[in-house]
């Protein structure tokens, strides 16, 4: 069976996760079900698990290794955990999620406790900061969502460093730097569209998130929080008001 | 049977070293392996092309990116800013697929203008020689060595196209491209000859393309072709295409000593050069010639002005085909300035199959905001780089027809259209105002210096055609030519002679003095997308060659000596964010002996789309850049010029190249200049007059020998 696995707790984060496994589901062709991993059951978690319609696991001990336990069985595609405890925790993610993210080589869904999840993934963010090195996690997220009705939405950012040598016709240089983007990057990709902004990485990207109004942002992670890596997907979630989905990067940082 | 190596060195084939390995790393681009996110590159990197038809270069064993199209010059559909290249169906493929990883060898031989392509199948080695053939431009040759008899249809749509009608006529199969927007269409009928081999499978395949963009072409005159190419055999039309390619490297060539990567650079530059143009009819050679679909075939100044000079001096009948594309569309340009309420000729920016301007008015820019581009209502300058290109071509092929017909029509035409776009102050001078020149960062500006000066020189050229011709064809006054003369003299340049330096356009000084060379991690580099538009638009900040731009064309339209101390103001100000600005400025460095500099530019735009720098590479090669390359090396370096009925020869040989040796055609004579750093060989045949540190000689095919003396030239014989 192809399950989204919801790792929720007795916090804020509960509900928020729960809805937004639930509408990640059809886009991963899943069935949702949630853990919680405590000593001492409490009654937030299981009163979301039921108003969700997810059934809920108890398991004791250590959270992380009993999540990345869970997480490694062979149909279990996604894990969807929260950002924080409550809306005004404090800021980074948290430990766990990080170590998580660190963990696991399936993608994993971080949802903010103060978000208004999504019932439905209609539109989908897909960053990419810098050199085309970070671009190449987008087929593995786009594989993810293949046969899904989600519109994708490239959104390419650009600094001094990777900016072009030359933009020579913008009616035509555009479109054809979009093109060969996708191309190179996400062949095969139904419904799509690059922008691109140039300036600091996760500022742009947040920006975009205001114009182009996705249900979720996708973001490649190099799996190595604890050195302190990944720096524009670590600003992405701390300030993120939407989930975002950390997807492996096979070959290093963004 | 004819070999299907690649070209080696002569020292190595006395060898008997046949290794694909060898192939001379001066003339055979080379690329192993198979690269899935580079392809759609490649893809253009090993288009071919014979004038009339060009195709992709793509692996003929099939992957999931691959994109394969056939494409005509001149064949375009749709209307308006959507016209585009028309693609036809498809013949070069083979029933295999490739894997990444798969061993793969791909050989692009530049002398004999084929491609080679080697690769591994399951049951064994594919080796496969492909060629566009330019001496039967329209036909296109592939032999395939394979293990297994093909199977399969020969002929399958571009991967953006589609098949109207297909068929088979007396034993060929054909297929007929064509799209909603146009009557007109591409037919193609393919043929194979099969033999059985020791080693498996001969298949050599006969593809004729028949292209018309009034009415879609029946099947009978490609299939005619086809077969007739079958008849006379792989082997026979191999020698005919190395024959052609050799006579067209004869008069083209340019070869350097001591740096045979940038060699191979100038020779692929200049085999795409040749390949994309035609040599009979007429020619719209698009920004990415017969190398893409890229920028919708629309023709730029780009033709005119950056690809027409390398063909007047090396293949003046393929810029006479050029001219022709844009003399035919006079009355078109005619019709453009009466809708703008202007008289004369009015050209139109982007143009493609009626003459009617196809520049889009708006765009999404790279963040996605739309913008209005105004480049087809306010790039003026393009009605002077028309004329321009003529005179070029008289000027290297001593056309006095051309000259005394149409191309004194279109001097007067667009004399006529600056008559009237020009307008006079109080005080006598004479301004243009709300246009964009060549530096697109900055819109609309008034009196831009290159503008001006190239509508001058429009004027006068203008005014010295018709003032001996009391009567023909266009009829003009004597108060005609006097008001051109007057308007020439009172329009304003920019120039201060304090400083010797040109103000690109009115107020260009007075804008945000801000140095990019200083600004910028690096150059070239897209300042509109590093500043933003707004910034650089208030900024002195310069996207390619403007007002240095008439430096390099019209040398004798500025004032004697300042070059250099517009080089020094300019260059430091330029982000080289245009593909055609740094082949411009490796010329002009040359000239000012700043060999370093110059070398720099040059191996940039010499390897633009060797290492994709722009990113769109995939769309196809940009010709103009090549183009651009060739005028560095023989305008900047080789120091060569028509001028006053003589070819000017003024050399600059940077310390790092042992020799350059420029081939030409000047007025009939074929032209070798070939500089050392004590020699100057220039050999003509028939003589041809020529004119070397100021004094005229003549040179002949024995020879004229120059001993450098100090900083000039005496000649030893």
């Amino acid at each position: 069976m192809r399950t989204i696995l919801a790792a929720i707790d007795d916090s804020a984060a509960a509900m928020p996760v729960l809805t937004t496994a639930l509408a990640l589901a059809p886009v991963f062709g899943a069935e949702v079900e949630a853990v919680e991993v405590t000593d001492t059951v409490g009654r937030t978690a299981p009163s979301a698990a039921l108003a969700a319609h997810v059934p809920l696991t108890h398991l004791p001990g250590d959270p992380l290794e009993q999540i990345v336990r869970l997480a490694e069985r062979e149909g279990t595609l996604a894990v969807v955990v929260g950002a924080r405890r409550s809306p005004s925790g404090r800021r980074p993610a948290g430990h766990l999620t990080l170590a998580l993210a660190d963990a696991l080589a399936k993608p994993v869904i971080v949802v903010p406790p103060e978000t208004h999840p999504p019932t439905r993934i209609h539109r989908a963010l897909l960053a990419v900061a810098g050199t085309a090195r970070s671009a190449r996690y987008l087929q593995r997220a786009v594989e993810l969502a293949a046969g899904a009705d989600v519109e994708l939405i490239v959104v390419h950012v650009e600094d001094e460093d990777s900016i072009p040598s030359f933009s020579d016709q913008v009616q035509y240089e555009v479109e054809a730097y979009a093109t060969e983007f996708l191309a190179r990057y996400v062949p095969g990709i139904p419904a799509h569209r690059v922008e691109m902004r140039i300036g600091a990485p996760a500022a742009e990207i947040l920006a975009a998130v205001d114009d182009v109004d996705p249900d979720i942002i996708a973001v490649g992670w190099p799996q190595r929080a604890g050195d302190g890596g990944g720096p524009v997907a670590r600003e992405i979630l701390d300030r993120s008001p939407i989930p975002v989905m950390l997807v492996a990067l096979a070959d290093g940082p963004p | 049977m004819v070999s299907l190596m690649a070209e080696t060195r002569q020292d190595e084939r006395d060898e008997g070293r046949r290794d694909a390995a060898d192939v001379d790393a001066t003339w055979c681009f080379v690329l192993d392996g198979f690269d899935p996110e580079q392809e759609r590159a490649r893809e253009a990197l090993l288009a071919l092309a014979d004038g009339r038809v060009g195709m992709s270069g793509t692996t003929l064993a099939d992957h999931p990116g691959a994109r394969r199209w056939t494409i005509a010059i001149g064949l375009y559909a749709a209307e308006g800013p959507e016209t585009h290249l028309l693609p036809g169906p498809v013949s070069m493929h083979l029933p295999h697929r490739i894997a990444p990883g798969a061993p793969l060898r791909r050989v692009l031989d530049l002398r004999r203008g084929v491609l080679q392509e080697d690769f591994e199948v399951d049951d064994g080695a594919v080796r496969t020689l492909r060629f566009a053939a330019l001496a039967r431009p329209g036909l296109s040759v592939l032999r395939a060595e394979v293990p297994t008899r093909p199977t399969g249809p020969l002929l399958v749509p571009s991967t953006d196209g589609a098949i109207a009608e297909e068929g088979h006529h007396e034993g060929v199969a054909w297929a007929s491209s064509t799209a909603d927007g146009t009557d007109g269409g591409m037919t193609v009928a393919a043929t194979e000859l099969v033999t059985h081999g020791a080693d498996g499978w001969v298949v050599d395949r006969f593809i004729a393309h028949d292209a018309d963009p009034d009415a879609r072409p029946g099947p009978e005159t490609a299939g005619r072709r086809a077969r007739e190419a079958a008849a006379d055999g792989f082997d026979v039309l191999l020698t005919e295409q190395q024959a052609a390619w050799a006579a067209r490297w004869e008069d083209a060539d340019i070869t350097l000593d001591g740096d045979d990567a940038l060699q191979l650079a100038i020779r692929y530059s200049l085999f795409h050069l040749m390949a994309s143009v035609p040599d009979t009819g007429e020619a719209a050679v698009g920004a990415r010639g017969l190398t893409g679909e890229g920028y919708r075939g629309h023709v730029f100044w780009d033709a005119d002005t950056f690809t027409l000079p390398f063909l007047a001096a090396t293949h003046p009948a393929a810029a006479r085909a050029m001219l022709e594309y844009r003399l035919r569309r006079l009355p078109t340009a005619l019709e453009n300035a009466r809708a703008q309420r202007r008289a004369g000729a009015r050209f139109p920016w982007e143009s493609a199959r009626s003459g009617l301007d196809v520049t889009p008015r708006s765009a999404r820019d790279r963040t996605g905001k739309v913008v209005p581009i105004r480049t087809g209502l306010l790039e003026d300058h393009i009605v002077a780089q028309v004329p321009w290109a003529a005179a070029t071509y008289a000027a290297w092929s001593g056309d006095e027809e051309l000259e005394r017909g149409p191309g004194r029509q279109l001097l007067v035409e667009t004399a006529r259209y600056w008559q009237v776009r020009a307008r006079r102050d109080a005080d006598g001078t004479a301004h243009i105002y709300g246009v964009i020149g060549p530096d697109e960062y900055h819109e609309p500006v008034d009196d831009n210096a290159f503008t001006n000066v190239m509508a001058r020189w429009n004027l006068r050229r203008a005014a010295d055609a018709v003032e001996h011709v009391p009567t023909g064809d266009p009829v003009v006054g004597a108060d005609e030519i006097v008001a051109w003369r007057e308007l020439a003299d009172a329009l304003v340049d920019g120039f201060d002679p304090d400083t010797g330096i040109y103000e690109e356009f009115a107020g260009f000084n007075r804008l945000e003095p801000l140095v990019i060379e200083e600004v910028a991690p690096r150059r070239p580099i897209a300042a509109d997308l590093l500043l933003g538009a707004d910034r650089v638009h208030g900024a002195q900040v310069v996207k390619q060659a403007d007002v240095l731009m008439l430096h390099h064309l019209v040398p004798s339209e500025v004032e004697e000596g300042t070059l250099e101390s517009n080089l020094r103001f300019y260059e430091p100000r330029t982000a080289h964010g245009s593909s055609l600005s740094p082949a411009i400025h490796a010329s002009l460095f040359a000239r000012t002996r700043n060999y370093d500099r110059a070398l720099g530019a040059l191996r940039i735009a010499a390897r633009l789309d060797l290492d994709d720098l722009t990113g769109s590479t995939a769309g196809g090669l940009h010709l103009a850049t090549m183009g651009s390359v060739w005028q560095a090396l023989t305008f900047g370096f080789a120091g060569l010029r028509p001028r006053d009925g003589r070819l000017e020869v003024d050399p600059r040989l940077p310390p790092a190249w042992g020799a350059l040796e420029v081939r030409v055609r000047y007025r009939g004579s074929r032209v070798v200049v070939r500089i050392t750093r004590s020699h100057l060989t220039i050999l003509a045949d028939p003589l041809a007059p020529v004119r070397v540190a100021g004094r005229p000689y003549t040179a002949g095919p024995g020879g004229l020998e120059l001993m450098r003396r100090g900083s000039s030239w005496e000649a030893i014989s």
